[in-house]
């Protein structure tokens, strides 16, 4: 019977994960079946601070078996069992660091073994070497295909032996390191997403990193924009006073972290002390107290921008190797993830503080509506904007209730557009509140944009402006306008009308262009008074002298007359009554009262009321005894008569008269002065 | 212009100003339209309305003597007779139930009225 004693091994290094170093050597545990352990010989030899990996070893053949178990066990600790099924139960009972199996046993055989191995999770990745000692190469071969890790056919050397399990150790080391090393990443990665926790992310980042590459300091500067500097984020290991004195470094300076800030690449100096390009980095090395150091920029996903750099140090010469290094990039680029986001969160901060600042500064109200739950959310300003104290809770009826409805029919069509996707899910419109505890009416300008998920509205948000000020000056504004238009188009349709009848009577060009001038001064004349009659009303002694001054006849109270009662002629009389009047005047000069020095002419107006309605009656009294030189009969059917016999009345519901009397003409219009003279009202 | 397609048309006129009326009224009749009105006030034109026994087309001004009201256009709507409305104001000054109505602004050109009357009689 051979003996195998576990003996204690060293204390593990701080291991990343556990689970991914299961296979390495573990706190001793007494094996309870001693019959099949074997003491490994020689104690004295081995150096306790080394761990000693664990080998398993099964063969059939006594022979091989113990050859093999000596010349092992001055090494490694072995346990040797004499079939598979024994040496799966051992490896069940404790994970070996390394199998080496005969590949003919009983029970079990090599293969069988080998298979069982391989189908177990704990112990799937175990290395297995294949004995054999004879040279059945199709056994061989066969293993190697079922995951074997390599094999040896005997007769084989001691060396040859100690080189197998020693590269196959090395290898299963490597490839556990790796797998740690990528579940620390895995593991970082799952936090990243999950944590907001940022600043402890880098701190982990900077250990994992750290632990990686055996490094005794490092630490993780974040890059300031605007002042292009490295501002120390996370530290490990470094003494307070040496930090205060680093706490910022520009691209100009002569470190590592400034090299590759400046560089924008990684910086290795292997030795402080022999590196040509550090030497006057070195008194400041040396204070750190280190001689190695690597410092890796951390680059921003998309953008490419250096958010930051990722520095180990070490306190003796030392190179990364590659594997570290491509290992620490992938840590890198989690540091600069979480840079990033980093910064991010700052900019949407401060773009969220300038937001505010500038819907303050407007005095916009904000509104937030789910279209799916129709849940509402409004700030205070929306709410007053609907007559609603702060606290008022809004829903969809509160806010369409509201609405003028005018402007319902028109504010529904934009929500439809609104919550369909086709349409852009954006919305500008303008429409009337009536609000609803203080009854005012507002205009509210509002803009809002919906967010579309699969085609569903999700969200919709926008802002709203009480706009009621500017609404009520363009809408003044535009009736101003209308009125504006309308006059001047009415005035021109006469201004046509006036040159047709002009041309129609006129004997000449000459004729037309004087009568139709002296005519259209009439209209501009009375044009002025009617700008400004919704002001003050054009009184008749107003339109009356103004007609006769145009010709040069000033009222004098001898000659000419003017005489009535202060009356405010019906906006809407006047034109018409002008052109009437200048129609006289003209006839008056041409042909009558003020052709002759000896004429006469009196104007004169009074008002009557009667139960029905107030009128006015004007009087224009020509005496200048023409009888003689006889009157122009064109006069008496010429463009004033047809104002007076036929405008007047059409117009005005007037009642005339014109009589071309022996001793001059006289005329007499009376009007209503009834706020409308139509019946159209 | 073909006179010969608006003549003996019946066209009513409503129009309260006198001097337009009556150049609306001598472009018309050189079209050989027989003119119905002018009517200066909602209400004549009504009348004239009722009364005639054959109405083609209207002309009504949109506000008759102060009156903005579309009395005229309902009558000749449920008449069913084709109207145009004349107006010195922009079309912004019709409701929106006569948008689709045909609208001459004043001041009229003779080739303009022609051309819509062909247009709306037709």
């Amino acid at each position: 019977m051979k003996y195998l004693t576990a003996r204690p091994t060293g204390i593990n290094a701080r291991v990343f994960v556990e689970g991914a170093l299961r296979w390495l050597p573990r706190e001793p545990e007494h094996s309870p079946l001693a019959d099949t352990v074997v003491d490994d010989g020689a104690p004295g030899t081995l150096a306790p601070p080394r761990k000693r990996a664990r080998l398993l070893l099964a063969a059939d053949d006594a022979e091989l078996r113990n050859r093999v178990y000596h010349l092992l066990s001055a090494r490694w600790q072995v346990e040797a069992v004499a079939d598979g099924q024994a040496a799966l139960d051992a490896a069940r009972r404790h994970k070996p660091d390394l199998v080496l199996a005969d590949i003919i046993m009983p029970r079990l055989d090599g293969m069988a073994l080998l298979s069982a191995l391989r189908a177990d999770p704990e112990l799937s990745n175990v290395p297995v070497i294949l004995l054999s000692a004879r040279a059945g190469e199709e056994a061989l071969v066969e293993g190697l295909r079922a995951g074997a890790d390599n094999y040896l056919v005997g007769p084989f050397s001691e060396r040859e032996l100690i080189a197998c399990v020693d590269g196959s150790l090395a290898l299963a080391k490597r490839r556990a390191g790796e797998l740690a090393s990528m579940s620390r990443l895995n593991q970082l990665s799952a936090r990243l997403t999950a944590t907001s926790d940022l600043p402890s992310l880098l701190h982990e980042i900077l250990d994992a990193t750290m632990e990686l590459q055996g490094a005794d300091f490092g630490n993780i500067r974040i890059c300031d924009r605007e002042s292009d500097t490295l501002e120390l984020f996370a530290q490990r290991g470094f003494k307070p006073e040496f930090l205060d004195y680093f706490r910022s470094i520009s691209a100009d300076g002569r470190s590592s972290c400034s090299i590759a800030l400046r560089d924008r690449r990684r910086v290795i100096i292997e030795d402080v002390l022999a590196d040509p390009d550090f030497a006057l980095h070195r008194d400041i090395a040396a204070c750190g107290g280190f001689r190695a150091v690597q410092s890796t920029p951390l680059f921003e996903r998309g953008s490419g921008a250096l958010v930051g750099v990722l520095s180990t140090h070490f306190r003796n010469p030392h190179r990364p190797s590659e594997r570290d290094l491509r290992l620490t990039d992938f840590y890198a680029q989690q540091a600069a993830d979480v840079i990033a986001f980093r910064l991010a969160e700052r900019r949407l901060r401060e773009s969220q503080t300038r937001l505010k600042a500038a819907v303050d500064l407007l005095h916009l109200g904000s509104y937030a509506w789910d279209p799916q739950t129709n849940v509402f959310e409004w700030d205070a300003r929306m709410k007053a904007m609907w007559g609603l104290p702060p606290e008022a809770s809004v829903d969809y009826d509160v806010w369409r209730g509201a609405i003028h409805q005018d402007d319902v029919a028109r504010v529904d069509a934009a929500l439809v557009k609104l919550v369909d996707p086709r349409h852009g899910g954006f919305c500008d419109n303008e429409y009337r509140v009536i609000g609803i505890t203080d009854g005012v009416e507002r205009w509210i300008a509002s803009r809002g944009t919906t967010t579309f998920e699969n085609g569903k509205p999700v969200a919709f948000f926008g802002v709203a402006l009480d706009v009621t000020e500017r609404k009520q000056t363009e809408q003044a504004n535009l009736l101003l306008i209308a009125e504006l238009q309308h006059r001047t188009r009415n005035l021109l349709a006469v201004v046509s009308a006036i040159s047709m009848e002009t041309a129609a009577a006129s004997s000449s060009l000459g004729d037309f262009s004087r009568t139709f001038g002296d005519r259209l001064s009439a209209l501009s004349r009375v044009q002025g008074l009617l700008s400004r009659v919704d002001i003050t009303p054009v009184t008749v002694r107003e339109l009356v002298r103004l007609e006769l001054q145009a010709l040069g006849a000033e009222p004098d109270g001898r000659r000419v007359t003017v005489e009535g009662p202060e009356v405010a002629l019906p906006n809407e009389s006047v034109q018409i009554l002008a052109l009437a009047l200048h129609e006289l005047a003209t006839n008056a000069r041409k042909h009558g009262a003020l052709a002759t020095p000896d004429g006469r002419l009196a104007v004169t107006w009074r008002t009557t009321d009667d139960d029905a309605e107030r009128s006015l009656a004007i009087e224009w009294r020509e005496y200048s005894n023409l009888t003689g030189r006889g009157n122009a009969p064109s006069a008496r059917q010429g463009f004033g008569r047809k104002l007076i016999e036929q405008a007047l009345p059409y117009q005005l519901d007037a009642q005339t008269r014109l009589e071309f009397e022996p001793e001059g003409v006289l005329c007499s219009v009376t009007i209503r002065l009834d706020q409308r003279t139509g019946a159209g009202r | 212009m073909s006179n010969l397609d608006l003549a003996g048309r019946h066209i009513l006129l409503a129009e309260d100003d006198y001097l337009v009326a009556e150049s609306l009224s001598a472009l018309l009749q050189c079209l050989g339209v027989t003119i119905l009105g002018p009517a200066a006030t909602t209400d004549r034109a009504l009348e004239l309305l009722a009364q005639a026994d054959r109405v083609d087309f209207a002309m009504v001004d949109i506000n008759l003597r102060g009156a903005v009201g579309f009395a005229v256009a309902d009558a000749l709507c449920a008449r069913g007779v084709r109207f145009a409305f004349t107006t010195g104001y922009g079309a912004s000054a019709i409701p929106e139930r006569y948008r689709h109505a045909a609208v001459l602004q004043k001041p009229f050109d003779e080739a303009d009225i022609a051309k819509a009357l062909l247009t709306l009689t037709i």
